[in-house]
């Protein structure tokens, strides 16, 4: 140690009557910037990103979907900051520093509420997060707008999560505790609808669990409270403030504080609850969204284009996959008129099938193809653009949607009604679709060549699949809502994509009478459009035989038939 | 010496207090509530239910984590008790409660009635069960060996945590979390295995004596360096090393 | 007259069963008091009172002119305090700079500057200067042991309690700490505990001892060790029989009490005096 001369040791001008506020504000900046530091809170705004890139880099930007999303994968960095918040806040008793800090000036609520206001920076990076989110779908071609509480919702978890650490840390001392939570919170957070039971619209008890998403329900016929949730979650957080406070002797601003955040939360938590007035109800929504969309219908050349609205972008993708099908057919066999009407059939809405269907939503008819409402991009992207495609050529070969899925007599031995389902694998009509859809592009192409080596020849990809809806029939309450068009036509049709497309669409061109008549077979196409080289292998029979017959999940026995 | 199973068994009494046990029964409860919720559940298939299992166990590997914390490791380092045999005397501990825990939360998932018996593979959900709690123990051992003794549960649980984000964002071909009836499902569980096995010779590993695993360095021309073992002995003769010295240590842990 | 900086009057605290303090009464002026006693004497404990981090059962405590028992005037008392604990806690992943700037907030340093002078200063005046920047669970026992006594030096208190402040320390090291300490207590009141009767003899004007929870001897170290003049003897036998003896490094037995047959009386140490005074109980932390 150097000598202490009495100069090195002066006496420091001392800060008389210092106000909390100060000291607050300087240790949350010493605990802020030791929390942003921290490696679970580091790993975890990575994981989030990770998430929200992962979560939507196949599907186009969908604004008012994406933002949700965000704030979905804010979750991880949440109980990141729950886990952090809640060591920090514990590190006095871990080290054992208890009886070194009770010596200090500074009493133990004047940490905690530091403790607390170190969360700022972990939720302004959730803004950052989100916010550089939102500009990489931005910069993508989006459609429709993102809603401005749901994008804050994703910070405020972070909030709730960090403020939680801290109330943890003071009324349950133990670092055992914090992990737990947080893994028994999430379990319990996607396991809401069975505490408090509901369908996704009537359900409006979920929305007091801090998050709640969209369940693959359109976003524009679910009216979500966003505006009251991010209320009820600001004042939960002041609570949870309110809540570690309330360990030391109370204070009048506390109790004051905690007494405006309650009622703050009753208010907005009732207000959440509150029923959906008519004009709210999806099925009057959708029925107003679809004939607006009707009244705005887009001709180009033989084909009518109708986006919901906010959609309307999507209209020169949709043209620049259906265009290239109809430029292979002969001029005889296009379908005329053709429809690409978007609609909502493309979201899973059991519900909206026990209400009885969409309302006023017509139902397919013989020359109309349903995009839903989400696109394929990136390696979605092929997926999405061959079962367009797909849709419009199995109009073209005289595929109808009514054939795809009937009510059937009772099957013997079977107890009640049954259904049927037809599919088109055995036909050569079956391999001409798919044909004319692959080759619409290369991602296209690519999309099928792979689906075969995926799924080895002996399955089909049903339209729709993987990602992105499409369902050329109605998808109605049975879980087979789309055509199976053979994994062994399949098989095929990536063959004939190995040939000059030209040549094979004049042998389309010219056999097309009998290529798309029902009882022509997959074996007699290949002959009439000469594949190269030994034909792909027969699947095993039972998979493409029409006349096998499954359980469905829901109980119901269905069978399947030849598409007529 | 070798360890034997007496020893183990006198090391029961001492070392159960010393465990963290608060944990267990907390999120035991969670994983009971979580799994008959799902089973309870008329809409729920044997995948919610599987799903729900396996939020059990992790919230189990999470109570579980913490049963390597000492806040004493640096004094008991130097006992001739072997750290690997008061840790594997640990998680034996806090194994029976687990096991007991997990039992229940099968026999309530199994109370519900499914389209086939095997749509519940209890066999191949208990080695999920056992590997993910042998990864968590390995992380702790790990954090323990180069951290801080009594911090080695909370690194362990919270990278639990993001380890199960990982595998859930990761490409559906390499995703360890497959469902009966998918292709993957068996492959998937050989590398469940394998997992089980590294993890737990990870596990061994980080509980080995240090000095076993590190030659003495030191001057060449005898005594230390010279890689042959030197007699040291202290002013009066007696062997600083050796059976004599190991005898006095065991000797003095063991005394009645 | 000033009224002294501690004054303490028939103080008691209990543990159960246990006095730990039994009627303790003395004051404190500027200068450096030490606080010598065995095990369990009580010195802990009168010291985390004094440090107003332990509530006393009975008796009267005024530290700086204030009351600790009312919550504003023990805020005031604490802002003019530093203390030392007997087992300071650390955070092993912060570096020692970040730990005493973390305190010097507590201790009400909210300027930058001035808080980053002043942590500084104390890092200098314990020679930890070139270790700022080192995370505490690379620091040595004997620097922690520094550091600790660094952050009780923050805000340059009126009021220094260093719970044996040299455990830890090396020679070297304690003689620097001797000197700092005697610098601080020429115009602040330092109490000390040790078991090193060095200290007290290089340090102290004054050396309080207590055993079992009372004060024992309360004066100048000379008088401590004059208690035990004609009592000391030294032998170059182990001398039979009891009585309080133990081996010097010259090899010859010193012996406090009944002489010894051939031995001859020998000049009081304060370690004699205290060991008169503590008899048996203090013969292990000697031995």
């Amino acid at each position: 140690m150097t000598a202490a001369t009495p100069d090195t040791v002066r006496p420091v001008r001392r800060h008389g009557g210092l106000r909390a506020a100060a000291r607050v504000r300087v240790l949350a900046r010493i605990e802020g910037r030791r929390l942003l530091a921290r490696p679970t809170v580091l790993a975890g705004a990575g994981l989030s990103l990770l998430t929200m890139v992962t979560l939507t880099r196949t599907t186009a930007p969908v604004l008012n979907r994406d933002d949700t999303t965000a704030s979905a994968a804010l979750l991880v960095l949440a109980a990141a900051t729950l886990l952090a918040t809640n060591a920090a806040a514990l590190r006095s008793r871990r080290r054992a520093t208890d009886e070194l800090l009770a010596s200090m000036p500074t009493p133990p609520r004047v940490r905690t509420l530091a403790s607390l206001c170190s969360v700022a920076g972990v939720v302004a990076l959730a803004g950052l997060l989100g916010g550089a989110f939102l500009l990489w779908r931005l910069a993508a071609d989006p459609v429709t707008a993102p809603d401005p509480f749901e994008l804050l919702t994703g910070p405020a978890l972070v909030a709730l999560g960090g403020c939680l650490g801290v109330a943890l840390a003071r009324w349950a001392p133990s670092v055992t505790v914090a992990p737990v939570v947080v893994v028994g919170l999430a379990a319990l957070e996607f396991s809401v609808n069975l505490l408090i039971g509901g369908s996704e619209y009537g359900g409006r008890v979920k929305w007091l669990a801090p998050f709640v998403g969209q369940h693959g329900v359109a976003r524009e016929l679910l009216i979500r409270p966003t505006g009251w949730h991010l209320a009820y979650l600001v004042a939960l957080v002041a609570v949870l403030g309110c809540v570690a406070l309330l360990r030391h002797p109370a204070t009048r601003p506390t109790i004051a504080t905690a007494g405006a955040a309650v009622l703050v939360l009753l208010l907005a938590g009732g207000a959440q609850l509150r029923p959906l007035d008519p004009a709210q109800d999806p099925n009057a929504l959708a029925a107003e969204l679809t004939a607006a969309a009707a009244q705005d219908c887009e001709q180009r050349d033989d084909v009518t284009y109708c986006a919901l609205p906010g959609y309307e972008p999507w209209v020169d993708r949709w043209a620049a996959t259906v265009e290239p099908v109809l430029a292979r057919l002969p001029e005889r066999a296009r379908p005329r008129p053709l429809t690409v009407r978007q609609d909502f059939l493309g979201t899973r809405l059991e519900s909206l099938a026990d209400h009885g269907g969409p309302g006023t939503a017509a139902e397919p008819t013989h020359s109309e193809v349903r995009p839903g409402l989400w696109r394929g991009r990136n390696a979605g992207e092929g997926a999405y653009q061959f079962g367009l495609a797909l849709g419009v050529a199995a109009l073209a070969v005289g595929l109808s949607p009514d054939g795809a899925l009937s009510p059937a007599d009772a099957l013997p031995g079977q107890v009640g009604e049954g259904l049927q389902a037809c599919t088109p694998a055995g036909q050569a009509r079956s391999v001409v679709a798919l044909w004319l859809a692959g080759q619409t592009s290369e991602r296209s192409a690519e999309y099928l060549r792979n689906e075969v080596e995926r799924q080895g020849g002996t399955t089909a990809p049903a339209i729709g699949t993987p990602a992105p809806e499409i369902y050329f029939a109605r998808p109605a309450a049975h879980p087979i809502g789309a055509l199976n068009f053979g994994g062994w036509e399949a098989a095929v049709a990536v063959q004939l994509l190995r040939q000059a497309p030209d040549h094979i669409a004049g042998l389309v061109d010219r056999h097309w009478d009998t290529l798309s008549d029902p009882a022509t077979t997959t074996d007699e196409a290949l002959a009439l459009l000469g594949a190269d080289g030994p034909a792909p292998g027969r699947p095993p029979a039972d998979v493409s035989d029409p006349s096998s017959t499954e359980a469905g999940s829901s109980g119901t026995d269905w069978r399947l038939v030849a598409c007529p | 010496m070798p360890v034997t199973p007496r020893q183990a068994l006198r090391l029961v009494r001492p070392l159960a207090p010393a465990i963290s046990w608060a944990p267990i029964a907390p999120a035991g409860g969670l994983a009971l509530l979580l799994v008959w919720l799902r089973a309870q559940d008329a809409y729920s298939g044997p995948e919610e239910l599987i799903v729900a299992l396996r939020a059990a166990a992790i919230l189990l590997a999470a109570a579980a984590a913490f049963a390597l914390d000492d806040a004493a490791a640096g004094t008991t380092a130097s006992t001739p008790s072997p750290l690997l045999l008061r840790r594997t005397v640990r998680v034996a501990l806090v194994a029976l409660p687990t096991t007991a825990l997990w039992a229940g939360a099968l026999w309530l998932a199994a109370r519900k009635p499914l389209p086939e018996p095997s749509s519940l593979p209890v066999a191949l959900l208990s080695l999920e069960l056992a590997t993910i709690i042998m990864i968590t123990l390995a992380l702790a051992a790990a954090v323990i060996r180069w951290g801080d003794s009594n911090s080695g549960g909370l690194a362990a649980s919270s990278a639990l945590l993001g380890l199960t984000v990982l595998t859930w964002l990761i490409p559906e071909g390499v995703r360890p979390w497959v469902y009966p009836g998918e292709p993957q499902w068996a492959a998937a569980h050989r590398w469940w295995a394998v997992a089980l096995i590294a993890s737990l010779a990870w596990f061994v590993w980080a509980g080995l004596d240090p000095r076993r695993r590190r030659r003495p360095q030191g001057p060449a021309g005898g005594g230390l360096g010279t890689g042959r073992r030197t007699r040291q002995t202290t002013g009066s003769g007696a062997p600083v090393q050796g059976p004599a010295c190991r005898e006095a240590r065991r000797r003095a842990h063991f005394r009645p | 007259m000033n009224d002294p900086t501690v004054e303490i009057t028939g103080l008691g605290r209990r543990f159960g069963r246990l006095r730990a303090l039994d009627d303790v009464s003395f004051s404190l002026d500027d200068g450096i008091t030490g606080l010598l006693g065995p095990n369990g004497a009580g010195k802990t404990t009168l010291l985390r009172c004094l440090a107003t981090v332990e509530t006393p059962d009975s008796g009267r405590l005024r530290i700086l002119r204030r009351d600790p028992g009312s919550v504003s005037e023990r805020t005031e008392i604490r802002r003019r305090l530093g203390y030392l604990p007997q087992e300071p806690g650390f955070y092993p992943n912060f570096t020692a700079y970040d730990f005493l700037d973390y305190l010097a907030v507590l201790k009400e340093l909210v300027d930058d500057g001035q808080r980053r002078r002043e942590v500084r200063r104390v890092l200098d005046a314990v020679d930890l200067g070139d270790r700022a920047m080192t995370k505490i669970r690379k620091l040595s026992g004997g620097m922690r042991r520094r550091l600790a006594l660094a952050q009780a030096l923050l805000a340059d208190p009126q009021l220094l309690i260093l719970d044996e402040p040299t455990t830890g320390l090396d020679p070297g090291q304690r003689l620097r700490f001797r000197d700092l300490v005697s610098r601080l207590g020429e115009d602040r009141t330092v109490l000390l505990s040790t078991h090193q009767t060095e200290d007290v003899a290089a340090l102290c004007e004054r050396v309080i001892v207590m055993d079992r929870g009372r004060v024992l001897f309360d004066g100048p170290p000379r008088g401590l060790a004059e208690t035990a003049r004609g009592s000391v003897w030294l032998a170059e036998q182990r001398p039979a029989g009891g009585g309080v003896t133990w081996r010097n490094a010259d090899g010859r037995y010193r012996t406090i009490g009944d002489p010894p047959a051939g031995a001859e009386l020998a000049d009081p140490t304060i370690e004699d005096g205290y060991l008169l005074l503590v008899g048996d109980a203090a013969l292990a932390d000697v031995a």
